[in-house]
């Protein structure tokens, strides 16, 4: 595992790629998820996915180096836009792009995406312990 | 949204714009399981959720986040070390049926999370 | 760009990012304290000014860039 989360608190399920600048991941929304409400896959469990995703990335990075993963906290979710919230059984995939490393902080830029539509866009601050 | 992740104590609306929430945060809420295992720590986006719903509480309609615009973790938030704390909810309309939303959970002098939003009625 | 107007751009940029008003941003006052960043709201404007103008201004170099006049200059050079 990439990620310390576990159930049912785990919003990604799959890690497509990753290397030192980017990470691809995905999410199949089951219908008993905890952040599933009227059907619909509803804000805060888009941004934990995103949170998850970073983390992934983050986990990713330590893990090719044969290290044991960071745990990494998030300092800042900014300019968070959700334009729809995505049916249960939509299959989401996720770009996380890093945009850069300042003094221990990491910036990265996350985009949602269902098939060829923009679920949400989100840029996101965090550190990773003893970092 | 997720069962007793927290109770509202009291609710304190000035009018239906602005006011102060009184939280516990449930130590057995299903989400401590996975978040992490014997080690709880209550996620910042059911944060971010617990305070929507207080603004519910003040507002006394139903709304929806359209944007964060910027919510600040400043402090590690435990249901064991935070059982109990305040949510500010302040609501400023900008066209009809829409406002930023600007809020904080917090105790006393200290400040946890802060959250700048676009909310809309529902 | 003229530095007038590069100047008017780097305050109206800050401005809107970082919510103030233009008005209390004068060449002498401290960057830092007139937009009140703290280390994450650092990264922001960093971030900002590489986007808006092609400037990646380096950490070790921000000692440098402590009022708005000294972040006119180090930007009119590189722009």
């Amino acid at each position: 595992m990439l990620i310390p989360q576990r159930p049912p608190i785990v919003m990604v399920d799959v890690v497509w790629s990753a290397d030192e600048q980017s990470a691809d991941t995905g999410l199949t929304i089951q219908e008993d998820n905890i952040f599933v409400k009227d059907g619909l896959f509803r804000e805060p469990g888009l941004i934990e996915h995103i949170a998850q995703s970073a983390a992934a990335f983050a986990g990713y990075g330590t893990f090719v180096r044969g290290e044991e993963p960071k745990l990494g906290f998030i300092g800042e979710i900014k300019d968070c836009v959700f334009n729809l919230m995505p049916p249960v059984g939509s299959e989401l995939r996720t770009h996380i792009q890093l945009v850069t490393v300042i003094g221990g902080i990491r910036l990265i830029n996350a985009e949602v995406r269902l098939k060829d539509e923009l679920v949400a866009t989100c840029v996101m601050k965090f550190f990773l312990k003893d970092d | 949204m997720i069962n007793n992740y927290f109770t509202i104590l009291r609710s304190e609306a000035t009018d239906n714009l602005s006011g102060v929430v009184s939280i516990r945060l449930n130590a057995h809420s299903i989400v401590y399981e996975g978040h992490f295992p014997g080690e709880p720590v209550s996620p910042g986006v059911c944060n971010i959720e617990m305070i929507r719903e207080c603004a519910e509480a003040v507002h006394g309609h139903a709304l929806r986040i359209n944007r964060i615009k910027q919510c600040r973790l400043t402090t590690l938030v435990t249901p064991l070390n935070h059982s109990t704390a305040d949510v500010t909810i302040n609501l400023q309309e900008q066209e009809p049926n829409t406002y930023r939303l600007t809020a904080t959970l917090g105790k006393g002098e200290e400040t946890y999370l802060t959250l700048k939003a676009d909310v809309a009625d529902e | 760009m003229e530095k007038k107007e590069l100047i008017a751009k780097i305050n109206s940029v800050l401005a809107e990012e970082f919510e103030v008003e233009e008005s209390i941003i004068t060449p002498e006052a401290n960057i830092k304290k007139t937009l009140m960043l703290d280390s994450l709201s650092l990264v922001d404007m960093l971030v900002l000014i590489e986007s808006e103008f092609g400037v990646k201004i380096q950490p070790t170099e921000l000692v440098k860039v402590q009022t708005f006049e000294a972040l006119y200059d180090y930007l009119a050079e590189r722009v």
